[in-house]
């Protein structure tokens, strides 16, 4: 007499499904760590980037401070752009503009840059100058128009 | 003759094994891809508020001059209004939510404003814009209901 | 007696399908704890920036130093070493909060007076209120003229 040995059907599937959980647990904890990871850079970067504009902003009120303190010795008579131009403050310096303005640039990062102007005001008493623009300007001027786009022509 | 009936027995005990293992295992996946989604969900959410906010503050900041900046009601639409010059022409970026989205819209300033004209910037559920001398208030409302405020000044007079 | 040919490799299988599984388990649980903490980190530091930015944004509105008593009126007013200290609490997403604040702002302002006018200069920073531990510090200053 001898006994039948059948091969166990089950054998082998754990393992396939072993595998199978593994692959997707570990793509997804692999999706959420480039995720957040990517996230964290882009929130380091924009850290990098407002620190520097308030360094820039800091240094442009004090230059700002160095234009009123000129503009205060000169008197109510004496305030005028070209009085001031050529002034060196804060390692910045200041331009006479034919619109009668004072403008200067200070760096904030890379690629971006403080452009401010004031407006001197002679009136007695009153405040000794007007700020006209405090703006975020990039700096360099975009060529994307010269770039050629391969685009389908239909 | 016992070999006959355990062998059933030991067959529906492989079985309930297999099947507990099964389950285990599509709950270890469903759990997984729930973390996944709740990561995901809280990188865009606050993603989408962040970038909203510093959008509107930057172009605030670059378009800092005497009198440009200016809140406006065009129709039930509340916009913020950035005046400029472009090739000699007066020009006016308006900031504004409409149709559950922040949207931008770029036009000379003789041209009639149209919300639904507006570039999508950023899908929020609210979006509103309060200004108290030189000081702007920014608030954006998430998907979730979730708002954050920002404040820019305006350092021209 | 005639042994069933597959029981036992089934339960050994088994055995070391569930130990690997057990191994791989622990290692996607640190990815996903990571993942996790990156995720807070990056939310925690983009509302303290916008605090801070705001805070910045506030000082530069004021006309005077007088001003910064009614710009910062809701703050907690104190003085340390020579600057007048103002603390708000704020929620985790930076909504302001009036009990269980997860964010503490505290904005540092010395007046330095000169001939012309006054600079203000303002430390701002960013606490988690849970640990205390600082989340982001911002300088700014402004110059009133007089």
């Amino acid at each position: 007499m001898s006994g039948e040995k059948r091969p166990f059907p089950w054998v082998g599937i754990p393992s396939v499904l072993m595998l199978f959980l593994v692959l997707c647990l570990t793509l997804l904890g692999l999706l959420s760590f480039l995720a957040a990871r990517s996230d964290w850079n882009l929130t380091r970067k924009n850290r990098e980037s407002v620190l520097a504009y308030y360094a820039a902003d800091a240094r442009a009120q004090r230059v700002l401070r160095r234009v009123d303190e000129a503009l205060r010795e000169a008197g109510p008579g004496g305030r005028s752009a070209k009085a001031l131009d050529g002034l060196s403050a804060e390692g910045v310096r200041l331009s006479a503009e034919s619109s009668g303005e004072i403008s200067f640039s200070v760096p904030a990062g890379d690629s971006r840059q403080l452009e401010v102007a004031v407006r001197p005001e002679s009136a007695e008493g009153g405040r000794r100058y007007r700020i006209t623009r405090y703006r975020l300007a990039a700096v360099g001027d975009w060529d994307g128009d010269d770039r050629h786009l391969d685009v389908w022509q239909g | 003759m016992n070999e006959g009936r355990s062998r059933p027995l030991q067959t529906l005990c492989m079985l309930l094994i297999f099947a507990l293992f099964a389950a285990s295992a599509l709950l270890l996946v469903l759990a997984a891809a729930g973390a996944f989604r709740g990561v995901s969900a809280q990188v865009e959410s606050s993603g989408r508020i962040r970038t909203s906010l510093a959008y509107v503050a930057n172009k605030v900041r670059a378009g800092d001059e005497s009198g440009a900046v200016a809140l406006e009601d065009e129709g039930n639409v509340r916009a913020l209004v950035i005046s400029s010059q472009a090739g000699g022409e007066v020009c006016k970026t308006y900031l504004y939510w409409h149709g559950g989205y922040l949207k931008e819209l770029f036009l000379a300033a003789d041209q009639p404003f149209a919300p639904e004209d507006g570039e999508q910037i950023e899908r929020l559920s609210g979006f509103s814009v309060r200004k108290a001398g030189r000081l702007l208030t920014v608030t954006a409302a998430g998907p979730e209901g979730e708002t954050l405020s920002a404040a820019v000044c305006l350092r021209s007079s | 007696m005639k042994y069933h040919s597959g029981v036992r490799p089934f339960f050994l299988e088994m055995i070391f399908v569930l130990l690997f599984l057990a191994v791989s388990c622990a290692a996607v649980l640190r990815l996903f704890s990571a993942a996790h903490a990156a995720a807070r980190r990056s939310a925690e530091l983009n509302a303290a920036m916008v605090l801070a930015q705001s805070a910045a944004e506030t000082v530069q509105s004021a006309e005077s130093p007088a001003d910064l008593d009614r710009l910062f009126r809701g703050d907690r007013k104190t003085r340390k070493d020579g600057a007048v200290l103002y603390t708000a609490g704020f929620g985790e997403n930076g909504s302001p909060s009036a009990g269980d604040a997860a964010l503490r702002v505290e904005k540092s302002v010395r007046a330095s007076a000169a001939a012309s006018g006054t600079m203000l200069e303002a430390e701002i920073t960013v606490f988690s209120a849970r640990d205390g531990t600082v989340l982001f510090t911002l300088n700014a200053e402004k110059y009133c003229p007089g």
